[in-house]
Parts: C-alpha cells; structure tokens; sequence
C-alpha cells in the first residue's frame, strides 16, 4: 500500500517532467511567430486573414495578442531577451525609437530596394509622403499597416437636437470646447464630447498630444541640445486646461477611466455628442449591430497652427533582429501590408485606415466608407505628423509622466499647473 | 461560543450571521449571473434581477481559441508545481521536524523571511535570469518560479503536521526491519496524510490564482489563465458578460477544492498560522 | 552512526513544546547516504529557488541598468538608493503603503472580530455559513479586482445604482483621487477579512467553556468576559493573523492592479506597482531591484518587532 503511494508519486513527477519538458516543440514545416496589439482588425488577422497566408504559402504562423495597454512593456522586454521568440512585430511610431537605438528591429532596405521583394505594386500602394516619414534614421524599419489619422467623430442628431448646424462642425479646439458646452446636457446623460482618460499604456497622453499638436505644440527633433521639458510651455498649458475641461466638464462621468474601447462604446450608445479619436477606430460606429448611431455620424478634421497638426499614429511591421527566417518575414509583412488585406479589412470595417492610397480609392471600400469619412481622412492623412512620441530611447519614459500627470489633473490630485511642472521635473530626470 | 438561547436578541443574531454571509457572496453571485446576460442586459440600468440566461459568453470566451489553451497552460504548471511542492515540501518538511541543528533553525527563519519578501524582489531577478538561460516562457520557468511561493508554505505546514507524529512510532517501525526512508513513507507520511492534502490543495489554490510571476515570466505559449482573463478588461473593454464566464471558468477548479475539502482547510490554515 | 534528533511538537494556540529524544541507527552507509540525498536535494531546491535570486536582486539593485539602453548595465554603487531617498514618487509610493496596509489591516481587524463572534455562536446551520464566508478568500484576486471594477463602474456599477436609491452619486470610484484607494482597500477587505475571520474562530472556538461558566458565575457582563477573558486569551491568535495579513498586504498587488492599474494619477500607486513600473514598463531593472531591497528590509524589520513580540508572549504565559 505505502509503497504504491511511493510509486505513485514518481510516476506523476516523471509525468509532469515530460509535460514540462515538451514544451515548445514544433514541426518540421516553416513557422513564423507574431506579435499583434489586441485590436479588432488584428483579431481579424488572427482569425481569417493569417489562416489565408497560412493556406497560401505553407508557412505556420503563431499569433500572440496583447492588450495595448502592455505593448509597450511587452515589446523591450521580449525583444530585449536574446531568447526572443518572434519574428515579426507590429509597432507603433511611439515604439521606433526605443527599438531602433537598442538595434531590436531590422532594416528593411534590402528588401524595400529590391523589386523583386518588393514589387511596384506594393510599394506603390503607400503614399510617398508616409513612405518617408516612417523612416527612421534614414532607413525602413517597418511597413505602415494602419495610419491612426485623427478625426472628430460627431452624433449629427446630437447636433440638430441642440440647435446646431450638423454640416458646420467645430473647426479648432475654441469651437470645441463651446460645441461641447452647448452639446452636454446638465444631469450628463448625454456628453458633448468624449476622450481617452485612462493613463494605462499612455492612453490620455494620446488624446491631450492630438490637442496640444491642434494648438502648434511638437516634439524636438532629436539632438543634441534637444528639449523634451517642455511641458511648462505655453501651448502645453493650454492644452491640460483644455482637456481637463473636455474631459471633467463635458464628458460622461467616469471619462478619467477610458481608453480608447470605452470611449468608443460612449459614442455607439450615443452618450456623448463628439469624440477625438485615431480614424481606424470610426468604422466600428457606422456598424448597425453595435452601435445606436449607425448613420448619424459627422467626420471632420480640426484645424490647426502650422502643416502637420494632426497626430498620425502610424501602426506597422516590423522584423526583429533575431527573427531566424527573414525571407519569410518579410513575406509576411509584406502580406499584411498589402492591397488584398487592406481592402478585405476596410470593407469587413475593421481596419478603417488602411496605410495604402490604392485600398482606399478601390471600389468594393468606396462603396462601403461613407464619403465624408473618406474625405476627412485623406484630409488628416495630408497633415500627419508620426512624430507624436519623442523619438528618442526614453520616448515611452517621457509619455508615461505625461500620462500620470493628465491623470492627476483629471481626478483632482493636482492642480494644472503643478501636475505639468512635475511632469517637467520628471521629464528633466529621466533625461539625465 | 455561550449556547444560543432561544431569545429575542439570540435569533436577531443568527439572522445578522445569514444576513452578513449572503451579503459577502452578493458580488460573486452578481459575477455569476451578468456571465449569462447579453450584453445589453449586462449593461441595463436598473439591473436585470429577471432575464433570459445565454450561454453565448461562454461560447464566445471558448471559441476565442486562446483561452482554452491559457487554462490548459494554467492546469499543467498548477498539477506540476503541485507534485514538485509536495515531493520536496514532505522530505524537508520532515528534516526540519526532526532536527534541532543551527542550520534546521536557520533554514526555519530562512523560510519565514521567504514569505514575507515582495513578490519583485523574486519576480525581477528570476526574469534576468531566466532571460540569460533562454528559460522565458517555457514551463520549468513557471514551475520553478512558483516553488518560491508555494514551497516555503509546504514545508513550514508539514513541518508542522511531523512534528505532531511521535519519533516512537517510527522507532518501531524500525525495529521491524525498516530503513528511515521506508520508516518515512510507511509511518509518518500515512499518518500526516491530512497535513499532506492541505499543503497539495494550497499549492494548488495559490499557483492556480498566481497572477505576478506569470505575468512577468510567462509568454505565448505559457501564459496562464489568470493572466489571460486580464487581457480581457483591456481589447474586450467593457464586455463584461464575456469577462465575468471567463472568471468563472477560472474560478471553478478553486471553488471545487474550496467546497469539497473545507475542513482540511480550515485546519491547515489555523495550523499553519499557529505554529 | 548515531543521529540524535529532538523533536518538538507543536498543537494548538499556546501549547507548551514536548520534547523527546529519538536514537536514530542507520543501518549501513549506503542507506544513509541515500537518506541524505533524499532531503538534501529538497534543501538545495528551496535554496536554490529562494536565496539564489535575492543574491541576483541584490547586486542588480547596485546596478544602473535600463534595459532598453544598448549600453548595458553599469555598476553605480548605492547610487540607485540615494536616488530613491530623493525622489517624491518613490516617497509617495511608500506613504500610500503605509495608508493602504494600516488602513486594511485595522478595519480588518473591526470587522473581523465581530464576525468572528457571530459566526462561533452556535446556531443552526452555522457551520454551512462558516465554509461559505471562507469562499472570498480562496477567490483568485485578479478576479477580485476585475469584479470590483464592474461593481462599482460609473455606467452600470450595482454599487452606484445602490447608492442612486438612496440619492447619492453616482460617484466615480475607480477615476477619482478621492475614493480610489478606499475602493481598492474595500476590495482587499472583502477578499481577506475572512482569513482574519478564521483564525479568531479557531482562537475562540479553542476557549473552554468552563471559562466563560466561571465568569458568568462571577455575574460578569458580556463586555466585561470580552474584554477581560476572550481578548488575552486571543492575544497570541491576534499576532499571528495580524503578522500575516500586514505581510499579504504590503504584497497586495493583483487586486491593485486590475482594479485601477496604479490609478488615477498615482492615486493608488503603491510601492508594488511603482517598482513593477520602473522595472518593468520604464525597464529601469536597477531602480526596481533597489526598492524590492528597500521592502524587503521594511518586511523584514516589522515583522522582526511583531515576531520578538509573539515570542515574549509566548515566555510570558508559558
């Protein structure tokens, strides 16, 4: 009896070691590992359009998403381990910095040169300008998938109810905030307007660098004697005050907890009248199923100082520098990026910002998009500025102070002013 | 403690006792019932007490293919760190019951200090040094990064339940021919077999709701279903419905162990905390 | 080969230590030495898995490494702790702490008594009641803290709607600076106070009964047998459950997490969550490794003083 107890428990550690030891074992055939942001059109990918290259090309591809909120972190910390496992990652312009200097990701010149890896048709989809703006140091570092060009979305009923032009939207952000005044109802059940609040991964930081970029407020380029403390500045100011008092005045209450999910389900439920966001994410209004304002929605694009006031959130692939099949890889980025995927996924209304002109101007997303959404999203696109991150190693640091700062300013922690000094302090110090 | 005495403010209490404890479960119950609402039943105001119950959530947290392989993830590393618990918790739960050497105490304190230390203070360096033996995301990292949690615990317990066991009855089993090892696994391991259910289930209950490590050592192919169910709050946002059926798959292997071994758990518990 | 062992045995709140002296024999070399094997490799496991990465920790926190720089690390010294003294946010993170572990621990403590009181009447029924109300306890805290961002949402939260009965709110719990850190120690309150439960029952439970005869005997109050009776003779139990919930909520980080992820602001950041960020989101590795130092040593001198003060206890009634 006792010495079956005896036998037994070797046989279940000798079990579990073979469990714990067959981990990570694969087949013979090529397999590729990639790395998406949880977002709805990569949930897409996931599902139907990766099992196609799959199909097409023999190669396996593993999947991995991760919220966005942990990007960033998963991103150093995977592709900092020389162990990494993936091969191809999806980055945003915020990341290029960081991943570039510490040499994580590859250059794509030698493929992106070459028609025979790149043929014209490919290349010639993106248009020139975002071609260069996405270099970095002068090389390719990743292939753009989607531009987060942001726009104003707006309830036009919201509009008519309140005694307002829906054709005549506000055109900078004075108007915007006496739009949304007019527009939100005193017991808050309806919201002029609707941001992201929440300092998980950066998200408020987003919404107050569209602001700030409308009030002719930018990055430095990087430097030497380049200044990123520049939170104390005028524009800087204008815009916490402006957006603490979009957020804390006229948005729904429990705005300081959004991201970009939850704002959008504020819109879908018609509980706030306009909203500052990343085009990509418009689609997801016009969609009958989910939202109550399918058919209402306005599209328009701030004005702001100078050309490139729009915040171009450029989502895109890139190859790390340890990925063990790079041919592959590229084929895989280069399928992503495509024509093909872009049309399927502006038309299935996942992707609503495709990085290609040619997706957009085909006819099966024509007659899908609503045209002024079109419209306004070739007009952001004509003034994106990618650079809404510092493009230096510390970037992420330096967006992580801001974020707390607009947090404390939203829950009545700090002041503004004090918040954003504290913000410059600590930009200061991580600049050491 | 005094006998209930059939009076007025006797039963007031027993009903606050029945009061307190449906309060107490009111949130879990809520978690439970919003996992089969439709979304925008989860989501009406006043709350639905009365609505149709759908299994869609369930299905669609099944279907989202990930999550069925996180809680396989979850069940491997959880039943090896279980067996790895207990085969090294009983020898040296018994070492340290049976020897009163400086380096027995030693390793006493040794096992305290473990306990208390912030879960950082293993979780960074493990992450260095699994990033350096290319262990990341595999499971001997996940294992060997909840041994620190539940090893400790194991021992301790056991060394507790040991101690309970008279030195006389395993003199006599050698007196009948036993080696010490056969001694041990004849005499002292049957008879603390209550201790040794107690230290499995804990080291199961808390590797199973281990969130910290995994978050930092596990990947892809090992991320357990307590990390997953994060993922949740962040793509899915604001479906709760999904969330809440994902919580309760999550929770049943733990409310099973909870329900059907109570009283151990309770005694390993207090017994755990006294000594 | 003579091994002489005591053994201690240990039952119970309080229980004196009875020793015995075991003669151990070990038949031939080879079967010793297989006795050593078989617990020396536990030891050397516990060890390895224990002390090995608090010595990594520990030189790491002398380093200045941040691993998104090519660089790589440098060795600084102390460096990374004269910058902590220095710095608020590191200040703020362990005021908060100190807030959020004595606030949950006290009213832990207010609520748990007399729950545990209720729950050791003896009613029908009561032992059923005693193994539900363990259940918050065994509940994964992640769940925990994604349940309690659900109760109390600002949209649909059951406890807005609650308090919008009774007029008030609705109150943004989770977004605001005010209410956050209530609402996460209410979380770990319903999570833990349990636990604090279990042990006073046990503590109770392990009262006779012929104490409180004598006393009612006596004409003593209610209050009175509490406070004089029932409360010294706790004393022990009362450290115990108090040592270990300071620890567990010094490391409470789950529920933290998933509720408010350090927010709003840094409302909620507490020392867990601030080094998990410089370590792990900023990828300041030697700046987290200095303050999981830093913890430990706060852990290890309170729980020193807590520990000295059960064992004078202890000498005292023994």
């Amino acid at each position: 009896m006792q010495s079956t107890t005896a036998r037994a428990l070797v046989g279940l550690l000798l079990t579990t070691t073979a469990l714990t030891a067959c981990s990570g074992t694969g087949g013979d055939s090529p397999e590729l590992s990639l790395l998406l942001v949880d977002q709805a059109s990569t949930k897409e990918l996931q599902s139907t359009l990766i099992p196609r290259f799959e199909k097409s090309t023999g190669i396996k591809v593993n999947v991995e998403l991760v919220p966005e909120s942990g990007m960033d972190a998963k991103l150093a910390l995977s592709l900092s381990n020389n162990s990494n496992q993936y091969d191809v990652v999806m980055t945003g312009a915020k990341n290029w910095s960081t991943l570039v200097a510490s040499k994580w990701i590859k250059p794509l010149d030698e493929y992106v040169n070459d028609p025979k890896t790149a043929p014209k048709d490919y290349l010639g989809g993106f248009p020139g300008q975002l071609l260069e703006t996405i270099k970095s140091g002068g090389h390719y570092y990743a292939m753009p998938y989607q531009v987060g060009a942001d726009i104003l979305f707006y309830n036009k009923k919201m509009f008519t109810a309140a005694g307002l032009d829906p054709s005549k939207p506000p055109k900078d952000m004075n108007e915007l905030i006496e739009t949304a005044r007019r527009l939100t109802k005193a017991d808050r059940s309806q919201a002029g307007f609707v941001g992201r609040g929440t300092r998980e991964g950066n998200e408020n930081s987003f919404t107050w660098i569209m602001m700030w970029f409308l009030n002719g407020g930018h990055w430095a380029e990087p430097g030497a004697n380049a200044k990123y403390d520049v939170l104390t500045e005028k524009p800087a100011l204008t815009t916490a005050d402006q957006y603490k008092r979009l957020m804390s005045e006229y948005a729904p209450k429990g705005a300081a907890g959004y991201g970009f999910a939850e704002a959008q389900l504020a819109m879908q439920q018609g509980k706030a009248a306009m909203w500052l966001d990343a085009a990509q994410l418009g689609p997801a209004l016009e969609d009958k199923n989910a939202s109550k304002i399918a058919g209402d929605v306005g599209y328009s694009v701030l004005r702001g100082t100078g050309e490139d006031y729009i915040v171009g959130a450029v989502w895109a692939f890139s190859m790390t520098s340890t990925a063990r099949d790079p041919k592959r890889a590229w084929e895989l980025i280069k399928y992503l990026t495509g024509k093909d995927v872009a049309v399927s996924q502006a038309v299935s209304g996942t992707n609503g910002s495709p990085g290609r002109t040619d997706a957009l101007a085909d006819p099966a997303v024509g007659q899908k998009f609503n045209p002024e959404f079109v419209k306004a999203l070739q007009e952001a696109i004509a003034h994106a500025n990618p650079r809404y991150t510092p493009l230096i190693p510390e970037g992420t640091q330096i967006r992580s102070a801001l974020s707390l700062a607009l947090s404390k300013v939203l829950s009545g922690e700090a002041g503004t002013e004090a918040a954003m000094k504290e913000a410059d302090d600590a930009i200061r110090k991580i600049m050491q | 403690m005094n006998k209930a005495r059939a009076t007025t403010s006797g039963r007031l209490l027993t009903l606050l006792a029945y009061a307190l404890v449906l309060c107490t479960l009111l949130p879990l119950l809520w978690l439970f019932s919003t996992a089969f609402k439709t979304r925008v039943d989860a989501f009406s105001m006043p709350p639905k007490l009365l609505f149709e119950p759908t299994l869609d959530n369930f299905r669609s947290v099944l279907e989202q293919g990930d999550f069925l392989a996180n809680y396989a993830n979850s069940l491997i590393v959880v039943v090896a760190t279980t067996c790895f618990t207990l085969l090294f918790g009983i020898t040296s739960g018994y070492t340290l019951a049976r020897t009163r050497s400086k380096g027995a105490r030693a390793m006493g304190m040794w096992i305290i200090l473990v306990r208390m230390a912030p879960p950082i203070g293993f979780a960074l360096p493990f992450f260095l040094m699994f990033r350096t033996l290319n262990l990341l995301d595999t499971y001997p990292a996940m294992v060997l990064i909840y041994l620190t949690v539940t090893l400790p615990f194991a021992t301790w317990l056991l060394a507790g339940y040991f101690q309970g066991i008279p030195v006389e009855m395993e003199e006599a089993a050698r007196i009948d021919g036993c080696s010490r090892i056969a001694a041990l696994f004849r005499v002292v391991i049957p008879s603390a077999w209550p201790g040794i259910a107690t230290a499995a289930i804990f080291s199961f209950v808390s590797s199973w709701n281990e969130f910290f490590y995994p978050l930092i050592v596990s990947g892809r192919d090992t991320k357990p279903a307590s990390v997953a169910i994060q993922g949740f709050i962040s793509s899915a946002g604001v479906n709760w419905g999904e969330l809440c059926s994902a919580a309760i798959l999550v929770l049943l292997p733990v409310f099973a162990f909870t329900l059907f071994a109570q009283k151990g758990l309770i005694r390993g518990l207090t017994h755990g905390a006294v000594k | 080969m003579t091994l002489v062992r005591e053994a201690e045995s240990v039952d119970g709140a309080g229980a004196r230590p009875v020793r015995r002296r075991a003669r151990f024999r070990h038949r031939s070399r080879g079967e010793a030495a297989s006795f050593y094997l078989l617990i020396g490799v536990p030891f050397l496991v516990l060890f390895l898995v224990t002390f090995v990465p608090l010595v990594v920790a520990l030189w790491t926190s002398l380093l200045d490494w941040n691993l998104a720089d090519p660089a790589g690390a440098v060795f600084v010294g102390l460096e990374n702790f004269t910058a902590l003294a220095g710095d608020p946010a590191f200040w703020h993170a362990l005021l908060l702490t100190a807030y959020q572990v004595s606030a949950t621990v006290a009213l832990q403590f207010a609520l748990g008594m007399p729950i545990a009181l209720l729950l050791a009447r003896r009613f029908r029924g009561v032992k059923v009641l005693r193994s539900l109300y363990i259940i918050p306890m065994m509940t994964t805290p992640v769940v925990v803290g994604l349940m309690w961002r659900m109760l109390l949402g600002t949209d649909s939260g059951l406890v807005n709607y609650a308090l919008s009965l009774v007029g008030i709110g609705p109150v943004d719990w989770l977004g605001d600076a005010g209410t956050a850190m209530p609402a996460v120690i209410g979380a770990d309150l319903w999570l833990s106070t349990p636990f604090v439960v279990i042990i006073l029952l046990a503590g109770l439970q392990s009262i006779p009964q012929e104490v409180y005869e004598a006393a009612s005997v006596d004409g003593a109050g209610g209050l009175r047998v509490f406070l004089h009776i029932t409360l010294p003779l706790l004393k022990p139990m009362i450290f115990l459950a108090l040592l270990f919930r300071v620890m567990d909520a010094i490391r409470r980080f789950d529920t933290i997490y998933t509720m408010t992820g350090g927010g709003p602001g840094n409302a909620t950041e507490t020392l867990d969550l601030h080094a998990y960020f410089a370590a792990f989101r900023d990828l300041e590795i030697g700046k987290g490794a200095a303050m999981a130092m830093v913890m430990l040593l706060i852990i290890m001198v309170f729980s020193g003083f807590l520990l000295a003060r059960v064992r004078a206890d202890d000498r005292a009634d023994g």
